[in-house]
């Protein structure tokens, strides 16, 4: 019997060869698979088996001081319907006869428009109101969905609409307050993956994964209702009464910084929101804090107080008015053209001189003059938590370019760019006794972070409380010493002062005034500013009246009396 | 006589034939064991539907009452609002704003204001007694491990 040789053939070595190689590689794939990219092909595999979604919270309300509403959340529903669920012509002329009624389409249209619908489920309806979407659940259509949402809502219409800003789509916020403080009112979303079908659909007791949204809370703002509804429907009037191009209100508890109200033109209307139109695009920001502007004879309450401050002057130093001043590079001439001959400080502010203005400036000169415009908050943000906040433009003798007519300009609030905000700011720092109070808007914000409330911060001291004092009682001059003053307001004792400033390229001005009340014990102080009028051109005609004609309605509602208030006695 | 000195043997094993396994009653245990099985599929399977569908229905109701809650709030804002007082003021009790003001002054605590707003709005107030913190019976339960 031939013995069989077990010696490898050329042709089995080959074989074994590559099966070999066959399995070396079949083993390197599976290590490259399952150790060296586990982690891609196991997402991957996640990734195909879960499906991702973001989940938010419902969005906290913002309210005024007072706890009312300005905004706040109502939940809205959008209705979907899946194609494939109404290829049975019967099926869908069911679907369509139930949901169309509650949409207010007709049944063919819907009918059409989900046939037409190439891919995904199709939108029947967006944002529809609450019932509607309940009624769609009870109805519950074949392949018809209606998915929770929400939607802001204005209870106080479109009052404050440029200050609260707005939301997009997604909830989230755009501008304003719904922006500024965005993380407090939406709170923290959370992506959340869970286990679907081949159709997508989500599956019972599937495995869910992802973090928990954490709710977003209420922001309390300063602002009351009530005057900022006035401060709104005032500042329309106004420029509609002027065809003024713009202006702003701002109101503000001198004592604490609180803005009580603050209203800007041009701006949208919340209940016209159209985010498609591109020309709306202006009118989203916040004027009173973003747009600056030159605050004209205003600062020469400023002007006036660094000068009390410094010593220079009193109020009945006299300076002999000859209706122009020389400074190198410039002409100073009054407003009037006029000259006045010898008038006292206080006359200063009620002629409201820029010649005078001129001459406080030359004494105190450029380094404390300037050192008084910042003190004041001049060329800095006001940080009062509002976003897009300008800070302003103050060209000082330290910078290039300065020249000594820019001393003499800035004097009476020319050639200086400054918010109405910090305007204000700055003014209520002399009815606050002299310190300077950083305006908020804000005063509690309850959100994912807990509950913050605000208080009031004294920025710094700018000018001595006697100086303060001297002022309140020299501006309460300039209204109730000035006989047919258009400020005045019969039963108060009213301090204020009035402001024009004018454009190099055009003709028209804007005008301002700033004004508080009661003199005895300031509760608010007020600015008035409307942007280019097209009839009358000086403060004092046009943003006077609009604060006479608030100022009473503001004094009743914060229960101030007027002096000559009869007492009633409770016994009769 | 008989010899008796021979060595006995070891009992040898013999398989015991009464022990002998019977097919039958193996397969009505495994039969019995699959219906089992098979109903416990069912009842489970039926049970995660019931369960599914009251999650579903309890789902339902809560998205219910949180968008009803969520209506009345806004109602109530929207009924409190200044636009629709001054409405009702002017269009049901006929006011009319006034022309000339006159102050008097009234020697007499006004009334406290009305509570309008829906608690979530109304600002926070600390109610008496609240400021104790938990009971002392509270505090203890804390102590026991998994509480």
């Amino acid at each position: 019997m031939a013995r069989r040789s077990h010696r490898l053939n050329w042709r089995m070595a080959l074989l074994i060869l590559t099966l070999g190689i066959g399995v070396v590689a079949v083993v390197a794939r599976l290590a490259q698979v399952q150790i060296v990219r586990h982690e891609y092909y196991a997402q991957r595999a996640e990734e195909e088996h879960l499906h991702q979604t973001v989940v938010r919270e419902p969005r906290g309300s913002i309210l005024d001081r007072n706890g009312y509403p300005l905004a706040t959340t109502v939940t809205t529903f959008d209705v979907y319907v899946d194609p494939r669920s109404w290829r049975e012509p019967a099926t869908a002329l069911r679907g369509a006869a139930a949901l169309a009624p509650l949409l207010g389409r007709a049944p063919a249209d819907l009918l059409s428009a989900v046939a037409a619908q190439a891919q995904g489920d199709y939108l029947a309806a967006r944002g529809v109101d609450a019932q509607i979407g309940l009624d769609v659940l009870d109805a519950a259509p074949a392949g018809v969905t209606a998915v929770s949402a929400s939607r802001r809502h204005y209870p106080e219409g479109d009052v404050a609409s440029a200050l609260l800003g707005f939301t997009g789509r997604d909830q989230v916020g755009l501008t304003g307050i719904e922006a500024d403080f965005e993380r407090e009112l939406g709170g923290v979303p959370a992506t959340v993956y869970f286990e679907r079908d081949g159709l997508g659909n989500p599956i019972p007791f599937g495995r869910r994964l992802g973090d928990t949204p954490i709710a977003g809370g209420d922001v309390r703002l300063t602002i009351d209702r009530h005057l900022q509804r006035l401060a709104d429907q005032a500042l329309d009037r106004a420029v509609e009464a002027h065809k003024a191009t713009g202006g702003t209100i701002i109101m503000m508890d001198p004592k604490t910084g609180e803005v009580l109200a603050m209203a800007s033109r041009p701006s949208f209307r919340l209940s016209q929101l159209n985010l498609q139109d591109a020309a709306q695009g202006d009118f989203y920001r916040n004027r009173a804090v973003t747009d600056t502007y030159a605050p004209g004879s205003l600062i020469k309450t400023i002007t006036m107080a660094a000068a009390i401050d410094s010593g220079l002057v009193t109020p009945d130093s006299t300076y002999y008015d000859v209706g122009v001043e020389s400074v190198p590079g410039a002409s100073i001439r009054n407003w009037d053209l006029s000259s006045h001959g010898t008038v006292t400080a206080t006359e200063i502010l009620q002629y409201s001189l820029n010649t005078g203005a001129v001459w406080l400036s030359s004494a105190l000169g450029p380094d404390r003059f300037y050192d008084y415009l910042h003190r004041f908050g001049f060329a800095e943000e006001t940080h009062a938590g509002l976003g897009g906040e300008a800070a302003g433009l103050l060209r000082t003798n330290q910078d290039e370019g300065w020249c000594e007519c820019d001393l003499a300009t800035n004097s009476f609030g020319q050639s200086i760019a400054a918010t109405p905000l910090q305007v204000i700011t700055a003014v209520a720092a002399l009815v606050n006794g002299g310190e300077l109070m950083r305006p908020y808007i804000v005063r509690e914000v309850d959100g994912p972070d807990g509950r913050q409330v605000s208080e009031p911060v004294v920025v710094r001291r700018v000018v001595s409380e006697g100086t303060a004092q001297t002022l309140v009682e020299m501006m309460n001059a300039v209204v109730d010493g000035v006989p047919s003053h258009l400020a005045q307001v019969p039963g108060y004792r009213i301090g204020g002062k009035t402001g024009t400033s004018t454009f190099t390229d055009r003709s028209t001005t804007i005008a301002s005034f700033i004004g508080f009340a009661p003199v005895e014990d300031p509760r608010f102080i007020m600015l008035v500013k409307i942007d280019e009028s097209q009839d009358d051109r000086l403060g004092g005609l046009v943003a006077a009246p609009v604060f006479a004609e608030l100022a009473p309605q503001i004094l009743t509602y914060l229960g101030v009396y007027p002096n000559d208030a009869a007492l009633v006695e409770r016994d009769r | 006589m008989a010899v008796i000195n021979r060595i006995f043997e070891a009992p040898r094993y013999r398989p015991n034939l009464s022990l002998r396994l019977e097919l039958r009653p193996i397969l009505y245990v495994t039969g019995a064991a699959v219906v089992v099985l098979a109903l416990l599929q069912v009842v489970q399977t039926s049970d995660v539907a019931t369960t599914s569908f009251a999650m579903r229905r309890q789902e339902r109701e809560r998205l219910e009452l949180q968008t009803r809650v969520r209506q009345m709030e806004a109602e109530v804002a929207s009924l409190s609002s200044l636009g629709r007082v001054q409405q009702e003021a002017q269009a049901r009790l006929g006011l009319v704003p006034p022309g000339e003001r006159r102050s008097l002054r009234v020697n007499a605590p006004a009334p406290a204001p009305e509570e309008l707003l829906p608690t979530r709005f109304a600002p926070t107030r600390v109610a008496e007694g609240d400021g104790g913190g938990s009971p002392w019976w509270r505090d203890a339960l804390k102590l026991l491990p998994f509480y």
